[in-house]
């Protein structure tokens, strides 16, 4: 009786001291109701019988202490529940940033799937220890149509310019190397410009990309070499945990989908709240569906120069010398990984060493800002009021895994994120995408025309190629080629070859093709920056990268583009200025970034005289910028005016032989139309001035 | 014994003398073309930058320069000299910014522009190191 009494006494005092908290915080009193504790709104896409709570933190606090049975009794009072447990399964490998995130204030509670989630979470809500519920809803792939195998039979354009490696279709991928041959309206040069860069490097076996997807098909013959291995649970005992790593089994990756469910011990437990020591998932399945993941990880990381297959960004030269693919399933089929499954896959992919996000997926909803994405609301939409649904749990895993504390090379401080923008052909990014510390990607094609299908305008950071269908029939060398699966095999029209083998390479498009395009660049930076033996920031890196393009807007200032509908079956014109200076910074290219991780670029001018400087190879001139200039550098230069940037070229006068530097910041992706809209991500590009009595226009010394 | 002793010190007296009597015919006989042929670096610039250039006897020329790049930049082209007035042209088609007038003073090469004389540099002949040439990255403008 008397521990009892303890016990009413420390949650009466837990939620005195959550009220008082938030009243010297100035805020609102609490209200303890579904309404003004629920973050999202409808629970359409809710899995049936689980929802996610936050709890406060002193009530957190109480059950590390091992008061778990008072907390969640008093939780749960009134709700039928079947399960009470942490909603991460396994515990972060660093407890310090879970904490700093609030990963572990976030529990699963499971109840009978005839309760509706709205029930559900009004007595949860009742309780004054839990901060904000969350219906637990399933994560939406970014899908790129369908798949359509290459025909080597049929296909007899191909880029003149002699292949880089002698990969069998290599010559088919525009995308890489594109000299406008293979195509008659194709724009030479619209492609990464990686052909240069593969001189400096073809990657490196440290880096690791984690491909969140369906899983990476790992015998596919220009994939096995390539695909991160987990050596001691390869060699290990099946359905035990060799590396202690708390997944079960995990030789290439893991399996999030329907993984707690799957454990059933976990999930249906005890009500207990004791983190299982380890975890079994459903074997990866990279079978189901399109193949999407497999045709992801291709144009990352497809082994190069092995004869076989296609080429890839950093699949290194020939010598196992490519990037690392893991596998974190959150597609499988027709099934989808939840909040909580996806959490669980970023906390994987940080705590098992992956430097780089690849995540072409996200959020179906119309989510205009950053708020309505981490807490929920509402919207209007055409005069009618859509709820949203949040993800607090995901962004809160997704930035442990950006936490520089958890980075995971020794070149890259703070790990990466890469996001498809969406195929919805709408002005804005999805999200996660277009949170402002992670990049979102917009398509174009073999012409540098946005692909139809893109999501452009707010949120959106950078340009690459996605490809799109032609609307020729058989003819699918507009689209992307890569590694396949057989799944996709049977959804494909057209000549087959090598079907439902390991030797299958097939077509896809979307922005989920041209997001591997950027992670697979990031890759090679960071690979580049290695081998230099430098280091940067997530943000440093993420600088460079944005301004490593070309100029994509010249191509969208007028006209309109014929683009083939394939639900209508059609061509419909699409007005080429909707994309103007919405694509992102410009056109993704490979080598002006390791030329940017090499070093800070200098430009010649001529001590005397107003020179105009062309900045192309730079960044992208046509975007705005901020000039900034420090005291020593005007000096040294002999400035009398601010430098500006006019028509794409920098215009300075130096009075002084010397030398300087100037740095050009800028942003993007905010919503320029709506104020506190989808927020910006800034960016900044150095260039060193050398002033001298003559200079050359290509930078030569003499 | 004594008079072989005294042969060999009149023998090894006189090969020396020739040696370093040959020293400076040679150096004479040379052409300031051909002294100007070899590898070079730079020693004082107007700036802060890093510069090694390589004269090759078929004219041809190939700079490797570091500013504030990362590593050092190569760019290539053709020579030629007249008098001591030194021209060039890359292999883009530009021709250099000036031309130089150059002087050499046992390993120091002076390249003062003929545009404006303050702008002189001074460079000692010094072999390109391997770690420049293999680090170098590819030739960005200037064609190969």
């Amino acid at each position: 009786m008397k521990k009892i009494t303890l016990v009413l006494t420390a949650l009466a005092l837990i939620g005195t001291s959550c009220t008082k908290e938030l009243q010297n915080g100035g805020q609102i009193q609490e209200q303890h109701n579904l309404a003004a504790k629920l973050v999202g709104g409808s629970s359409e896409e809710a899995v049936p019988g689980t929802i996610l709570v936050r709890l406060s933190a002193e009530a957190t606090a109480e059950i590390e202490a091992g008061n778990f049975n008072g907390i969640s009794g008093t939780i749960l009072n009134g709700l039928q529940a079947t399960s009470f447990a942490p909603a991460l399964p396994i515990k972060p490998k660093n407890e310090a940033a879970a904490k700093k995130y609030g990963l572990d204030q976030w529990f699963i509670v499971g109840f009978d799937a005839q309760t509706k989630p709205e029930v559900a979470g009004e007595e949860l809500a009742k309780s004054p220890m839990v901060r904000s519920v969350q219906f637990n809803k399933m994560v939406r792939p970014v899908w790129s149509s369908e798949a359509h195998p290459l025909d080597a039979q049929v296909i007899t354009k191909s880029t003149t310019e002699s292949p880089v490696f002698n990969d069998t279709y290599s010559a088919h991928q525009w995308n890489l190397v594109n000299d406008g041959t293979i195509a008659e309206k194709a724009v030479a040069g619209a492609d990464i410009g990686v052909k240069d860069a593969w001189r400096l490097t073809g990657g490196d076996p440290s880096v690791v990309v984690a491909v969140f997807d369906c899983a990476v098909y790992s015998r596919h013959e220009d994939l096995e070499d390539a695909v991160w291995r987990n050596e001691a649970e390869i060699n290990g005992q099946t359905d035990v945990d060799d590396d202690g790593n708390g997944f079960i089994d995990d030789k290439y990756g893991f399996n999030f989908v329907n993984c707690f469910e799957f454990n059933e011990d976990y999930i249906n437990g005890k009500l207990n709240g004791q983190k299982q020591t380890a975890i079994k998932g459903r074997a990866l399945n990279s079978n189901a569906g399109t193949g999407h993941g497999t045709h992801v990880a291709g144009i990352i990381g497809a082994t190069n120069n092995n004869g076989k297959g296609v080429s890839s960004i950093a699949g290194g030269t020939g010598n196992g010398d490519g990037v690392r693919l893991m596998t974190c399933q959150i597609f499988e089929g027709s099934s989808y990984g939840t909040d909580a499954q996806n959490a669980a896959a970023f906390i994987y992919a940080a705590d098992n060493g992956a430097c780089i996000a690849q995540c072409s997926y996200g959020n179906a909803n119309i989510i205009t800002n950053d708020d309505l994405y981490i807490n929920g609301g509402e919207i209007d939409v055409n005069g009618s009021s859509v709820k949203i649904n949040p993800s607090p749990l995901e962004n809160a895993a997704l930035s442990y895994f950006l936490d520089p504390s958890n980075s995971n090379h020794e070149s890259l401080e703070g790990n990466m994120a890469i996001f498809a923008a969406g195929n919805h052909s709408n002005p804005y990014s999805i999200y996660p995408g277009a949170l402002p510390y992670v990049i979102s990607v917009t398509a174009f094609g073999y012409d540098f025309l946005p692909g139809g299908y893109t999501n452009y305008g707010p949120g959106c950071k950078i340009a690459a190629p996605g490809g799109e269908f032609g609307g020729v029939a058989n003819d699918y060398t507009s689209m992307i080629l890569s590694t396949g699966v057989s799944g996709a095999a049977t959804q494909s029209p057209g000549v087959e070859t090598e079907k439902g083998t390991s030797k299958q390479y097939v077509y896809m498009q979307g922005t989920s093709m041209a997001c591997p395009h950027v992670s697979g660049v990031a890759a090679l930076g960071v690979s580049y920056a290695k081998k230099l033996g430098k280091k940067f920031t997530r943000e440093e890196m993420t600088s460079m990268l944005l301004t490593s393009v070309n100029d994509i807007d010249q191509y969208l200032k007028s006209g309109t583009k014929k683009f083939y509908d394939a639900a209508l079956k059609t061509y419909v014109d699409l007005p080429l200025n909707q994309y103007y200076e919405k694509m992102g910074t410009g056109a993704l290219d490979a080598w002006k970034f390791l030329m940017a991780i090499e070093g800070t670029p200098s430009v010649m001018a001529k001590t005397g005289e107003t020179v105009k400087i062309d900045l192309s190879d730079y960044c992208n001139p046509y975007d705005e910028y901020k000039i900034s200039i420090d005291s020593q550098s005007k000096t040294s230069l002999g400035l009398e005016s601010d430098p500006v940037i006019k028509n794409g070229h920098l215009e300075i006068r130096c009075t002084k032989i010397g030398s300087g530097k100037i740095t050009l910041s800028s942003a993007v992706g905010k919503d320029k139309d709506m104020e506190n809209g989808i927020g910006e991500m800034n960016y900044t590009r150095e260039i060193s001035v050398v002033s001298r009595p003559f200079a050359t226009n290509n930078g030569g010394w003499l | 014994m004594v008079i072989m002793r005294k042969l060999i010190y009149i023998m090894a007296a006189v090969l020396t003398l020739a040696a370093c009597g040959k020293k400076p015919d040679n150096k004479t006989e040379l052409t300031l073309e051909q002294q100007l042929c070899g590898e070079w670096h730079s020693t004082s610039l107007a700036i802060d930058a890093d510069i090694y250039i390589s004269f090759a006897e078929n004219k041809t020329f190939e700079i490797y320069q570091q500013i504030t790049e990362g590593a050092h930049r190569l760019y290539r082209g053709t020579w030629n000299l007249e008098g001591t007035l030194l021209t060039g042209k890359y292999n883009d088609g530009e021709d250099w910014a000036a031309a130089y007038d150059i002087a050499i003073e046992g390993d120091a090469l002076t390249l003062t522009s003929v545009n404006d004389a303050a702008e002189k540099s001074v460079y000692k002949k010094t072999a390109i190191p391997e770690e420049v040439k293999n680090g170098c990255a590819v030739v960005v403008k200037s064609a190969i």
